[in-house]
């Protein structure tokens, strides 16, 4: 499944290159724009159809080296500091391993098990002697990412970055199929960090609908108060009604659960008014584009692990076909055009 | 003034995202006194006043109004909910609301008694759920209540002593009012669009995609600026003041008002002894704020009214504002030099 | 020029009066220059018309608003600024009637209880005093008048200069003496002095839009290293900076530096890992997207009205940015596009 390889590739914002260039050989024809967005453009008749995913991923960046011969870095994108503790990364093209450190606990008074770390106060360690001997290997501005692999059984699958590379395998399928509309695949850049590509491939590509593929969080967790459990871990893709950067069309929203119920897909509504997508950009450029967005509910989002639901992949997978299909079988007539 | 029709407007139907019962009622009323009327993607309803087609202006107040959609409905009914827009979280206990389903149901808000919370923090959104008398899930599901569904504040325009008024959504259908009222009276040389935006208090969309399917010259957006004149506020922290006029924006956190614009706005009030005040916020945005950004810049700026208690279900304003501002609004939309100071497209 | 441009006054969406002075100094430079609707200058010295590039710098300073006349002035900030600099300070107050000295009041030592001097000042606790009866003051200043700080610009030992707004007219000066360097270019190149950058690069969003160049360099101040900030800071006097991350092409990034190394310009690398906080923010979004740079200069003590920079640092920042233009051929505007 490519969506092992799409996991495991490293990309974070304005980097995305190992990414990009492991999606090209998978897709018939492309072209890349000036922020490093890939575009898919197959032609059809009538309607302009974009599905849009983004690339970027969350992880760190090398700001300087000390003395000593360790990292230290900055975030990119947003992570909750406390997951940073005592984890395996791994830097830059030529994927050197490191370690952020961390105090053994023997070492520690009590008072300081309740502290919080900050990201600027942790360091990486490569293992390097010196200054000199670090910056033999790292450099200033190396992008860098958990060291997670990605591992999978009959149930879920376990890896890095599943926001959003559930999203861009799901659109690699799709584009393998056919249809008679104007179909463009968008792998956008920089979503984590405002949404940035999104913005420009939407101007130029000027769609009639726009859907987004996305992952979200699944809010089932032990420390998340009942009332505010949606979506759920298993119970089928989420689709959005609103997020903080776009009140999706209320018509195509409709469609997507119409379309779900008839063909016997679970599905839920994400919490409304919660995250943000590439969706937020595509709704306002130029007249306005009517958007939807359809996400993944994954367990730890913006963390080194995150778990996902194969059932709610498969569903994920076929709710968008189904969309697709029904798309092509109204034939413009599709929404009012 | 047809205070009727203000009436009808507040107790209109129209959260951010959701604002089909206002807007048909805006078209409705516009279709009198426009040209043509159309509804945009975004859902933007965009009157249009053809003039010699020496200039566009472009007018906006926006028909959204603040409210909550559920997020969750719990095994006894009591149903919880996500906020549209900003919301002042004190404001709400004790509150009763509209929740649309099939139909449209009363509720009240109410919040975790205080004693019974472990510590003591500050009321969040997440304590606050709606009680609509329901016992169980099912029943609520059975009104075509679910996730998604939008609540409201319940209330009615009601006069208060002089020429004062108070109701919910003043913020902003008293810019609708004023929009429309200035449709009716004005008879202007440019082609002038009567603009009632959507989804302004999330962020200025409906504005930005409108702003740029219409491409003004200019733009002046209608909306209501806080009038802090009460109790124990000291004279520089007032912002407006009820009874003064309409404020003209010198800057808020979305927008720098045009200067020439503004200092064109204010001659024609001193010409016209219509009082004006000048509003500074450093907290809040207007439309104005996504249309000045549009293409290569929109001369623009924004016209309010001095409102007491924004965003609470008890704004209050001064009728004595709002007929000066539709009074100013047409006198400057009358002004032949207008368009020779501002709009590339006169000569 | 640059002490000119650093005495003149202007804060966001007030720029008029610095903006007729780089108009004036411009027009001696480029083969054009407009005004567009926001205020922006633009200048444009012609090439071979084989593609655009374009200089952003802003020439709004920080400052303060009126809010409230009366025999004190009260006012809100524009623009990000700590209030504990403001005691004590003088200022110019700026209104149609012309320009005021006052000075934002401080509370002698003498009537101060000893707890009061432990606490900071906000805001709200500060006034302008412009020393005149309060209906004398009711006639010449309005509400929405702005003011600056009263700080004239001075040369400090080792090529170092202070004054006010050197975030960000040394950059503004920087981008007029890289015009002056310019000789027969590629592409046709436009300078522009942008507005409203200090309230979320807004100038930047229209001219961009108007202009659509095909590479966008935006040059502003960054955090020079001081005695209290030495974390996230660059030294004084090692070069421009050249940013690195999102908001930046990694194009235009990998010329700048080919370039500095070249002509053996001293620079350093500034990480940028989310966006940029310039002009660079609202340029790369344009349409369908520009190729953004970001060059910063030094500043120390940013945002006060002794913020402190190096010229060298001025001076070669406009020697890397007059041969990067000159090396933008053919082949590095096809590669633009190709990742």
């Amino acid at each position: 499944m490519l969506l092992k390889e799409l996991s495991n590739a490293n990309g974070i914002s304005g980097f995305e290159d190992e990414v990009r260039d492991l999606i090209k050989p998978n897709i018939p024809s492309y072209r890349t724009d000036v922020l490093g967005n890939l575009i898919s453009f197959e032609e059809g008749k009538g309607l302009k159809v974009i599905l849009a995913a983004h690339m970027d991923e969350v992880g760190l960046i090398a700001t300087n080296i000390d003395e000593d011969g360790y990292i230290l870095f900055k975030k990119a994108g947003g992570i909750d500091d406390r997951v940073l503790m005592a984890k395996r990364v791994v830097i830059g093209k030529n994927k050197i391993n490191g370690v952020i450190g961390s105090k053994p606990v023997h070492l520690l008074k009590k008072e300081d098990l309740k502290k919080v770390i900050e990201y600027n106060k942790l360091y990486i360690d490569i293992g390097a002697e010196n200054k000199k001997d670090a910056g033999k290997l790292v450099k200033i501005g190396d992008p860098i990412y958990f060291a997670t692999k990605f591992k999978e059984n009959g149930y879920n699958f376990i890896g890095k970055a599943l926001d959003d590379r559930v999203g861009c395998s799901i659109i690699l399928d799709m584009l393998k199929k056919d249809f008679s509309f104007s179909l463009y695949g968008a792998f956008t850049v920089q979503e984590e960090v405002g949404l940035r590509g999104a913005r420009v491939v939407a101007h130029d590509t000027n769609p009639d609908i726009c859907i987004v593929l996305e992952g979200t969080f699944a809010s089932d967790t032990p420390d998340i108060k009942e009332e505010l459990q949606i979506p759920k871990f298993g119970e089928g893709p989420a689709v959005t009604i609103a997020d903080r950067t776009v009140i999706c069309d209320p018509k195509l929203v409709k469609f997507f659960k119409d379309t779900a119920e008839k063909n016997n897909i679970p599905y839920q509504i994400k919490r409304p008014f919660t995250g943000g997508t590439d969706a937020g950009a595509i709704h306002l450029t130029k007249r306005g584009i009517p958007s939807g967005v359809i996400a993944l509910p994954s367990r730890y989002i913006h963390a080194p692990a995150s778990i996902g639901n194969k059932e709610d992949y498969k569903n994920m997978k076929n709710l968008v076909y189904r969309i697709l299909e029904k798309i092509e079988s109204e034939k413009g007539d599709f929404y009012g055009h | 003034m047809d205070i009727e029709f203000l009436s009808k407007l507040v107790k209109s139907v129209g959260v951010s995202g959701y604002e089909d019962e206002i807007a048909e009622l805006t078209k409705s009323e516009m279709e009198k006194y426009t040209d043509s009327v159309e509804i945009d993607i975004l859902g933007n309803v965009i009157g249009l006043k053809k003039g010699n087609g020496k200039g566009k202006i472009m007018l906006a107040a926006h028909m959204d109004e603040i409210g909550f959609v559920v997020s969750h409905i719990d095994k006894n009914g009591f149903i919880f909910v996500s906020p549209v827009g900003g919301i002042n979280v004190k404001t709400l206990v004790g509150t009763r609301v509209i929740v649309h389903g099939k139909d449209k149901y009363y509720g009240v808000m109410g919040s975790m008694p205080p004693h019974v919370k472990k510590e003591e923090k500050e009321l969040s959104i997440e304590d606050i759920f709606v009680d609509t008398g329901a016992k169980n899930k099912e029943e609520v599901l059975e009104k075509g209540i679910d996730i998604g569904s939008i609540i409201t504040y319940e209330g009615d325009l009601k006069k208060l002593s002089g020429n004062r008024y108070t109701s919910k959504t003043m913020d902003d259908r008293i810019g609708v009012f004023i929009l429309i009222e200035t449709l009716k009276r004005v008879k202007s040389p440019y082609d002038v669009y009567f603009v009632a935006t959507v989804q302004e208090e999330v962020g200025l969309r409906g504005a930005k995609v409108s702003g740029y399917k219409i491409s003004p010259d200019i733009a002046i957006a209608i909306d209501v600026t806080l009038a802090m004149d009460v109790p124990d506020v000291k004279e520089h922290k007032m912002v407006t003041e009820l009874g003064k006029g309409p404020a003209i924006t010198v800057m808020d956190r979305s927008v720098i008002g045009n200067r020439k614009l503004n200092s064109f706005m204010e001659k024609i009030a001193e010409e016209e002894k219509i009082p004006l005040q000048r509003n500074i916020l450093t907290r809040g945005g207007t439309d104005a704020g996504s249309i000045h950004l549009i293409k290569e810049g929109v001369v623009s700026t924004t016209l309010s009214i001095p409102t007491r208690f924004v965003h609470s279900p008890v704004e209050c304003i001064d009728m004595g504002d709002v007929e000066n501002a539709v009074k100013l609004l047409v006198k400057v939309l009358e002004t032949e030099t207008l368009g020779k100071n501002f709009c590339k497209t006169y000569f | 020029m640059l002490e000119r441009f650093s005495n003149a006054v202007g804060i966001s969406g007030y720029e008029d009066e610095v903006a007729e002075l780089i108009k004036s100094e411009m027009e001696k430079y480029a083969d054009s220059v407009e005004v567009d609707t926001l205020g922006n200058i633009i200048g444009l010295k012609k090439g071979n018309d084989k593609g655009k590039i374009m200089l952003a710098a802003h020439m709004d300073e920080i400052g303060l608003v009126i809010t409230c006349v009366g025999k004190f002035l009260h006012f809100v900030p524009m623009g990000g600024i700590d209030p504990r600099i403001l005691l004590g300070q003088e200022v110019i107050v700026v209104t149609e009637k012309g320009k005021y000295n006052g000075v934002i009041g401080a509370k002698p030592l003498h009537i101060q209880k000893p707890e009061e001097r432990k606490k900071a000042i906000e805001i709200d606790d500060l006034v302008i005093d412009l020393g005149f009866p309060e209906d004398k003051i009711k006639e010449i200043v309005k509400k929405g008048d702005f003011a600056v700080v009263n700080v004239k610009f001075t040369e400090l030992a080792n090529d170092h200069v202070t004054g006010k707004a050197l975030d960000n007219r040394i950059c503004v000066y920087t981008v007029l003496e890289t015009m002056k360097l310019l000789e027969e270019t590629f592409c046709d190149i436009y300078f522009v002095a942008t507005t409203q950058e200090e309230v979320g690069a807004r100038g930047a969003k229209v001219s961009g839009y108007k202009i659509f160049p095909d590479i966008a360099v935006a040059i502003d101040a960054t955090f020079g290293l001081s005695k209290d900030s030495k974390e996230d800071t660059f030294k004084l006097g090692k070069g421009p900076c050249i940013g690195l991350g999102p908001n930046i092409s990694p194009k235009v990034f990998e010329l700048l530096k080919k370039t500095a190394k070249k002509e053996k310009i001293p620079y350093q690398i500034e990480v940028l890992p989310g966006m940029s906080g310039t002009d660079a923010v609202s340029l790369q979004t344009v349409k369908s997207g520009t190729a953004t740079g970001v060059v910063s200069i030094p500043l120390r003590y940013m945002h006060t009205p002794v913020e402190t920079a190096d010229l060298k640092d001025a001076r070669n920042c406009a020697k890397l940015l007059k041969a990067f233009i000159s090396s933008v051929d053919e082949k590095v505007l096809e590669g633009l596009k190709c990742f």
